[in-house]
């Protein structure tokens, strides 16, 4: 063996032998978790985010179905008649997270109304209301009251699966206004619609 | 140094290192290859990519995104998203992408307008745990320790070394590094430059509620247009009742707008003399009679069915319709009156009559009537009975006729001509004489 070749292998044994390499290496790791840190913990946009791992199925139920999928529910307590000259209908509507596991989702109320009665009807969301007549009163209004039906959009909050009381009572009342030019004998088929998005924790 | 002492210093080193070493090659793949490692936090993507997997995604142009990729995108909210294309539509320089979890029923509520995304070209079943718990507050702090452990092993004085040449600049150098290294991360981290990111596959799960309102029928019909109207008077009622239904009454009864006319119906009663109703078939003493059904003519006029001239004998009757809609609205009732009052037709006059041997054989009267046309019908009304007794009636369109037998009695016979159930005067006389086995006859 050379002495050139001994001194190299002295070398790197001093390097690898020692550890200083692997030490200066796992620096990179404290880069990495210079990133994390930020990025999960002070910073508030999620191109990387801290989030533990779930697992599940994510159920939301209306009235009391339970983990139906599809949902299509008819809700003949909300069908009814209102007199051509101007009335409302209302009624509650439990929303319910039936989810498996510890799921939290958030949901969106939207709304469609068909025909010529459908363009003219309002609508008023009260989260937590109650009906007194055929008004509904209480409660913290989803989106604004007393909009359009046809159209209507707006959140209903997070809904935890783990909650004491895992669902919303929402009243829901339908107004036609008087004076609303519609005729009598018309027919709107109105549809709500509740999508629910899984919150990532 | 111990032989356990030297494993676990060379354990310490090697995880750091191999760990450093990781952290590095996602920095730089990040950055070179545009390759990001993702955590998927949920399940929607199951069974491909199942809550806890890491997934190794290669960002590529928009353009390149095909129906059926998974790929990952930001939304609005600031979250990222993985989920399967469903839809990709060019919207200028972007295309807006449609995706849903393989779990989900239905579609992302929101499009994602993307102009390069990074498309999952690998998963890692639960690869991604691990990595999930590095990020925890507790991670970060052994990832810490173990790097400080490693430095401190690593150029840490060993048996065998010679002098120490670490002076002051090393000592403070060394840490001023280390923070350096830290602060570069955060900076990176600050700048969305961190070589992971965590993806919510997240679930979505809809349902509707489906109802119908209605405008109900309120309205209730109306009647109107009664035939014949309210507070006529007639001298014939085939010119009085309904033109269109001949001895009928008519009505017009309408439901604008509404549910459409259901029935309706009439009472008649008529009020002078004895009080009749109308039962469907005769006039019966009283007013307990049913309202009897009306049929539609046409348009919206409705008719009587049953009436005839000889039912509607002179007097004032009284008429009351009603009607309902559909929707069971009662029309407010429409009430009307009117007078038939048939003058008494002209009298017959009898012009001959035929002498009979048999006494039980009829008679034989011929006779003539001035018109116009022809009455109701003529009757005999035998003399013994002063007060116009009829005997037997012939048909309005007959000028001779038999009588009946009428008890073999001689007599004078005489007529009278009937309209509308108003009798003419009596006509002049036939004289029958005699009795048993023959008898004359004349007319003076």
């Amino acid at each position: 063996m050379s002495r050139h070749e001994s001194r190299h292998r002295h070398e790197r044994s001093r390097w690898f032998g020692r550890g200083r390499t692997r030490a200066l290496l796992s620096v990179g790791l404290l880069l990495g978790a210079g990133a994390v840190a930020t990025s999960a913990y002070w910073h508030d946009e999620a191109t990387v985010d801290g989030a533990s791992v779930q697992a599940g199925a994510i159920h939301i139920d209306l009235a009391t179905n339970n983990k139906v999928k599809p949902e299509t529910y008819v809700w003949s307590d909300l069908s009814g008649s209102i007199p051509a000259t101007g009335g409302s209908v209302a009624k509650v509507l439990r929303v319910r997270n039936n989810s498996n596991g510890r799921l939290t989702f958030g949901y969106t109320v939207s709304a469609t109304a068909s025909g010529s009665l459908g363009a003219a009807l309002k609508v008023t969301v009260l989260k937590g209301g109650s009906v007194s007549s055929s008004t509904c009163t209480g409660g913290t209004a989803v989106g604004t009251a007393g909009v359009s039906l046809n159209g209507f959009s707006a959140s209903g909050g997070n809904l935890a699966a783990t909650a004491a009381t895992p669902y919303h009572d929402l009243c829901v009342q339908v107004t036609l206004p008087p004076s609303s030019g519609v005729g009598q004998l018309q027919s709107s088929n109105v549809v709500l619609t509740f999508n629910a998005t899984q919150v990532i924790a | 140094m111990t032989r356990l002492a030297r494993w676990a210093r060379e354990a310490v080193l090697w995880t750091g290192s191999v760990l450093g070493a990781l952290c590095l090659a996602s920095f730089v793949a990040g950055w070179l290859f545009h390759v990001t490692p993702l955590v998927f936090v949920s399940g929607s993507m199951s069974p491909d990519y199942e809550a806890g997997a890491l997934g190794i995604a290669h960002q590529v142009p928009a353009s390149d995104i095909a129906v059926g990729d998974v790929v990952s995108v930001v939304n609005a909210g600031g979250d990222r998203v993985t989920h399967r294309v469903v839809g990709a539509a060019p919207s200028g320089d972007l295309v807006g992408l449609t995706l849903r979890g393989d779990t989900n029923d239905t579609p992302d509520a929101e499009t994602y307008y993307v102009g390069a995304a990074d498309r999952v070209v690998l998963g890692l079943p639960y690869a991604g745990y691990a990595l999930a718990a590095a990020t925890t507050p507790v991670g970060l702090l052994a990832a810490g320790l173990l790097v400080l452990a490693a430095l401190a092993l690593g150029f840490s004085r060993r048996d065998g070394d010679g002098p120490s040449r670490t002076g002051k600049g090393t000592r403070v150098l060394a840490p001023a590094g280390l923070a350096s290294v830290l602060a570069l991360g955060g900076v990176l981290g600050l700048g969305g430059g961190a070589p992971w990111a965590f993806t919510s596959a997240v679930w979505t799960d809809s349902a509707t509620a489906t109802a119908t309102i209605t405008t109900p029928d309120t309205t209730p019909p109306v009647l109107s247009n009664p035939l014949p109207a309210n507070a006529a008077s007639g001298t014939a009622w085939t010119t009085m009742s309904c033109s269109s239904s001949a001895n009928q009454v008519c009505v017009t009864a309408t439901d604008t707008s509404g549910s459409g006319v259901s029935t309706v119906f009439v009472k008649l009663v008529r009020t002078s003399g004895t009080t009749q109703c109308w039962d469907g078939s005769a006039f019966v003493n009283g007013t307990a009679c049913a309202a009897q059904p009306m049929t539609l003519v046409s348009g919206n006029q409705y008719r009587s069915s049953g009436l005839t001239s000889a039912l509607m004998v002179n007097g004032t009757y009284q008429t009351t319709y009603t009607a309902s809609d559909v929707a069971g609205n009662s029309a407010t009732p429409l009430v009307t009156s009117f007078t038939v009052a048939v003058p008494a037709p002209a009298k017959p006059t009898i012009t001959a009559c035929v002498n009979t041997a048999n006494g039980s054989a009829p008679y034989r009267l011929t006779w003539t009537w001035p018109g116009p046309g022809n009455p109701d019908s003529f009757a005999v009304v035998y003399s013994v009975n002063p007060g116009g007794t009829r005997v037997t009636t012939f048909a309005g369109n007959l000028r001779t006729g038999d009588t009946v037998d009428i008890n073999n009695e001689a007599g004078n016979f005489k007529l009278v001509a009937v309209v509308g159930g108003v009798q003419s005067v009596v006509s002049n006389q036939a004289n029958y004489q005699g009795n048993g086995g023959g008898k004359t006859c004349n007319v003076p």
